[in-house]
């Protein structure tokens, strides 16, 4: 047995507002205040204040709506190029739904479109619609019903075109292939090549084909790097397969692999 | 009650209950496409006589004759807008629960909530595991006015009329208790949220039917000699 010691004893007479003396306690309404549930304070609430709207250049919102979404940047500059004859929203998302027809996406054709003219990027011109049984309604009618107005007709900006050229084709690629080490350009080159062949080819069979070239051994590359930097110039794409597309087969057949 | 009137008492009450599922409906969730079909088909009433649910009908409907091509996303943007909200301070938007609009800190889950939940109890109804929201939601409120208009019917078809018009009196009850007394301090806040028509249109809507249907169900109950009874309609 050991002994019993006592450790702790019980402070019946504790005050959790002793140590405020009353002088801080300047007078009822603060000890109200205190008494009352907490509300947190919204600090700096006078600072508090929305920026007056800036003016955003179509140029600017543009780059953007391009930076905000990557995965999307060449289905967005394939609208916008398919705008350069005047178009209704079905024929745009036709073209669209062709030139990208495998969309593993939340952004369905109609929205990319409402995003690209809210940016400036395509012109929107609304046309009202003359049919035939269309009579004015009586103010006096018992039933009201739902009648399209307008339809949209849709012709790319010239901010539009200008990010088109300035984002996508054979000039774009060739810029990044000739800002690269000239040693990589037939690793490029195959891959091209590769991505070229019906149905494309698999992420496995490039790496297989690319990663242990020895050109890659130092600095170490993996055939990603070649993939990614031709991807993002839109020289390649992923449709169920690495396959290459009409700006990569242009690339191939140019002088630069010569 | 002839049998004109009869017809026209069992299609008043049709009318109401068909009413209240299209209002619990489109607070239930967002239009998906199966809805915006019937909306761009339907016909709405134009003059009704009551200035807000013509004012609601319209708005919804010049909204959905100049709708953008992606009208499901941008009512579904407005939705959340409308009834979700982005803030936590119980003001970022009209929530669609009798509990907030009732209870000292906008808070959910509160006695309003409990009462309701006796009452759906009560008429032998309870909330299916797919709804995960509290049991004061309007769309709940509403869904439970039109179940009980939809038995008032069915008991007035069956000839039981002290039946129905026991319905209909609890049916006034829960509006006058329930839906009139918080509804119209969220209609005002669906002026103030929503940035399209639809759902403002909705707002308006709901308030006049819902103070139009108190109208007819007083008109319908008569008390004379401590007894409820019925009046059928006037042609």
């Amino acid at each position: 047995m050991t002994e019993k010691m006592e450790v702790f004893e019980l402070d019946d007479d504790f005050d959790p507002m002793a140590d405020v003396s009353s002088d801080e306690l300047q007078d009822d309404e603060e000890m109200d205040a205190l008494s009352n549930d907490y509300m947190a304070p919204i600090p700096d609430a006078d600072k508090s204040v929305i920026p007056p709207k800036r003016e955003v250049s179509a140029e600017e919102r543009i780059a953007q709506l391009i930076v905000g979404l990557p995965g999307q940047k060449f289905r967005l500059l394939q609208a916008i190029d398919a705008c350069r004859e005047t178009r209704t929203l079905d024929e745009l998302c036709a073209s669209m739904e062709a030139a990208f027809p495998v969309q593993k996406t939340v952004f369905d054709a109609p929205q990319i479109v409402r995003l690209l003219a809210e940016a400036g990027a395509i012109d929107v011109q609304e046309v009202p619609l003359e049919t035939a049984d269309d009579q004015p309604e009586s103010a006096d009618a018992d039933f009201i019903q739902v009648k399209p107005v307008s339809y949209n007709l849709y012709t790319a900006s010239a901010a539009g075109l200008a990010a088109v050229e300035e984002g996508s084709g054979e000039r774009v690629v060739l810029d990044m292939l000739g800002a690269e080490e000239d040693r990589y350009l037939p690793l490029f080159k195959q891959v091209l090549e590769m991505t070229a062949a019906d149905g494309g080819c698999t992420a496995k069979e490039l790496d297989l084909a690319i990663s242990t070239n020895p050109i890659c051994a130092e600095p170490r590359r993996y055939a990603g790097y070649f993939m990614n930097l031709l991807e993002n110039t839109f020289a390649i794409q992923w449709t169920d397969a690495w396959s290459i597309t009409e700006t990569g087969r242009s690339v191939l057949q140019s002088d630069i692999f010569a | 009650m002839t049998e004109t009137s009869q017809a026209q008492f069992a299609e008043a009450l049709h009318g109401r209950m068909a009413t209240y599922q299209f209002l619990a409906r489109l607070f239930r969730v967002e239009v998906d496409q199966e809805l915006y079909d019937i909306l761009t088909a339907m016909k709405f009433p134009a003059n009704t006589g009551n200035d807000l649910v013509d004012e609601g009908y319209r708005l919804i409907c010049d909204y959905l004759s100049n709708a953008p091509e992606d009208v499901l996303t941008q009512l579904a943007i407005d939705y959340v807008r409308a009834f979700i909200g982005s803030g936590n301070d119980g003001y970022s938007a009209a929530y669609p629960f009798e509990s907030v609009y009732t209870s000292p800190k906008r808070l959910m889950m509160q006695d309003a909530r409990d009462e309701v939940l006796v009452l759906y109890r009560a008429a032998g109804l309870d909330k299916q595991d797919s709804w995960k929201e509290g049991e004061d939601h309007l769309a709940l409120e509403l869904e439970f006015e039109q179940i009980l208009g939809q038995r008032a019917l069915e008991a007035f078809q069956d000839g039981n009329e002290d039946s129905c018009f026991n319905l209909l009196i609890q049916q006034r009850n829960f509006l006058e208790d329930h839906l009139l007394a918080w509804y119209p301090m969220m209609a005002a806040d669906l002026e103030k949220f929503p940035r399209t028509d639809f759902y403002r249109g909705l707002g308006r809507l709901t308030l006049g039917f819902l103070r139009s249907d108190l109208d007819l169900l007083n008109e319908m109950l008569v008390e004379e000699d401590d007894q409820t009874v019925a009046v059928a309609l006037e042609a």
